[in-house]
């Protein structure tokens, strides 16, 4: 009954767009292999900076390598990216987060500062020198944009955490022998969701977007395909008329990051709900 | 059981709060509960009474064992609080229950009706099925309990949620069950029927109560006893019919005065027993002295202490305080 409902719901003309772009998204990224008519990387597979054509739909770059199939190959590395770092940080945010609003005192302080401190470095530069000293590979570029995924979810895990503890019901649920774990997790938490998940949403869509930007600037993974390493090729060929390797990537990243916007809107009024 | 014992025992209780500046210097203290001594007897329907800020909640809280106290002792059946919930702290949370005054906030918003009630259960390794659930549900006069049981807690009204928040205190069977003003934030009509239903959990339960109130007339219907609580301090404790027929105290006649008369006869002002600016509490002497109509000079200078008028009633006053043999 209830799952059909939600069915419906998530599939209601709001929706539908986001949904089917995201569902596209991802089974680019789990069926890359099949879906990929060329290997992404592979030169020499068409002509060179041949425009939208039935063998290659999303045309080819200046070297002959097929523009669909990186974007295929670069929706598993932007999903995959985003995800990882995404829900790195928001580990980080929540044992931080939801630990410092409810303690206070010491901790609250010395978490609050580091968050501080986070937040007003240029993290970009840090990222940059940190793939520089660990190398650029994809797992490294999620586990860097992760750890400097966290401050700002903190801060909103903090505050609610903070406001939360101070409601009757969780001096109710101490006052059944609930213990201080159990009112963070079961009382707490659940409450919390509302005023992360956006900012989680923004964080994984913030973070795709870094992927692309480091890519672009040549600090990618070198063996990996990705939307910005694309962007990258075909702002050399731009000139040369190729309008094809800017549109197609580009599109389906902004259409993506769109379409993370739209559903973590939809993610809160489903959590804020108070009537049927 | 220890019979010899009263159920609840406070010793010159103390809770103070403390407004500290940044460098940790105190700056404002609150004297919530200042030197506060009573006990409650087992099935005893024991009430407080006084206006907001006269620490009435935050005794609610420490009975409760959600507060700690700086000074003095507190015994549950002879045993101290402190000792009770470091050793044995679920024993103490099962004796021990207590509602609250505003059952939009006390019960969590994203738990089931179901939820809500079958988590203390299973917190004390309470086993049940689903039909104690109903049961309970149902004994608080919540029906059709099939239905609400699947509900969500905003589609409740405000005496349902009430319902539903005793239904989970009592459902661990507590001896001793703190009322924190379970109805001022209810609708007029609403109010008397939860005081009924724990009116009638006392008769079929028989645990102690413990009812906050500003409500004169509230505490009159309900309690057994009552104690006037003014700016932390008890000012008067007694038989609850005596303390509402003929309050010794200024404070408590104030407070009687002020509860309202099924008379639409009486219009305008009703005279009270007031002066007319409200005074700050005085560094020496009777803390309502600058309300008092009666104080004598006496007032502001010497801190009345409670004591015994008559059987089993005290009033901390000089003047009026005197006992009457």
């Amino acid at each position: 009954m209830k799952m059909k409902k939600r069915l419906r719901v998530l599939l209601s003309p709001r929706n539908i767009f986001p949904v089917s772009m995201l569902a596209i998204v991802a089974v680019f990224a789990v069926f890359a292999e099949f879906i990929a008519p060329y290997p992404p990387l592979k030169t020499g597979v068409g002509p060179i900076l041949s425009p939208p054509s039935e063998k290659h739909i999303m045309g080819t770059d200046q070297v002959g390598s097929d523009i669909f199939s990186q974007v295929v190959y670069g929706s598993r590395t932007a999903l995959f990216v985003g995800l990882t770092s995404g829900l790195i940080g928001l580990a980080i945010a929540l044992s931080l987060g939801l630990f410092a609003g409810y303690y206070g005192s010491k901790l609250d302080m010395l978490i609050m500062r580091t968050v501080d401190l986070f937040l007003s470095i240029p993290v970009f530069v840090f990222m940059i020198v940190l793939l520089v000293i660990f190398g650029s590979n994809i797992t490294n570029i999620a586990l860097i944009l992760g750890l400097f995924s966290w401050p700002l979810m903190t801060r909103v895990v903090r505050s609610q955490s903070l406001s939360l503890s101070e409601k009757e019901f969780v001096a109710a649920a101490r006052a059944i022998g609930e213990r201080d774990i159990g009112i963070i997790f079961r009382e707490i938490l659940p409450n919390v969701w509302p005023a992360v998940i956006p900012l989680f949403m923004m964080t994984i869509s913030g973070n795709i977007v870094a992927e692309s930007g480091l890519s672009f600037l040549g600090l990618g993974d070198p063996n990996t395909a990705s939307w910005g390493r694309t962007l990258a090729m075909a702002s050399r060929a731009f000139y040369a008329g190729s309008w094809w390797g800017i549109l197609f990537p580009g599109l389906v990243l902004t259409l993506t990051i769109i379409s993370l916007n739209l559903i973590s809107d939809y993610l809160v009024s489903l959590l804020t709900r108070t009537e049927k | 059981m220890k019979e010899e014992y009263p159920l609840v025992e406070a010793k010159k209780l103390k809770k103070y709060f403390r407004e500290t500046s940044l460098l940790g210097k105190v700056i404002k203290t609150t004297k919530a509960v200042d030197d506060v001594s009573f006990s409650i007897g087992r099935r005893e329907k024991f009430c407080i009474v006084g206006e907001s800020g006269s620490g009435k909640t935050t005794l609610a809280r420490i009975l409760a064992g959600l507060l700690d106290y700086d000074e003095g002792e507190l015994f549950l059946d002879g045993e101290r609080y402190k000792d009770l919930l470091e050793k044995d702290r679920k024993g103490f949370r099962r004796k021990v229950q207590i509602i609250f005054q505003d059952p939009y906030s006390s019960i969590n918003p994203r738990k089931s009706v179901r939820e809500f009630l079958e988590r203390p259960l299973k917190l004390h390794g309470i086993s049940f099925s689903r039909s104690d659930l109903l049961n309970i549900l149902e004994s608080v006069g919540l029906s059709p309990a099939e239905e609400i049981m699947n509900r969500m807690p905003w589609e409740l009204s405000g005496g349902q949620r009430q319902r539903l928040f005793i239904a989970r205190a009592i459902s661990l069977n507590p001896e001793l069950l703190i009322a924190d003003e379970p109805v001022s934030m209810l609708d007029v009509t609403v109010r008397a029927q939860i005081l009924s239903l724990m009116n009638r959990l006392y008769e079929d339960r028989g645990m102690s109560i413990v009812l906050i109130s500003h409500d004169m007339l509230t505490v009159n219907v309900f309690c057994d006893r009552v104690a006037v609580m003014y700016l932390g301090k008890f000012v008067e404790i007694g038989k609850a019919r005596d303390v509402y027929s003929s309050p010794i105290h200024p404070y408590s006649e104030l407070l009687v005065k002020s509860t309202l008369k099924p008379d639409p006869g009486i219009r305008g002002k009703v005279d009270l027993p007031e002066k007319e600016e409200l005074g700050s509490i005085p560094a020496v002497g009777c803390r309502f002295q600058p309300r008092c109509i009666y104080s004598v000079q006496r007032c502001a200078l010497e801190e009345p202490i409670l004591r015994e008028v008559s059987q089993g009633r005290s009033v901390a006053c000089h003047v009026k305080g005197v006992s009457r043999s």
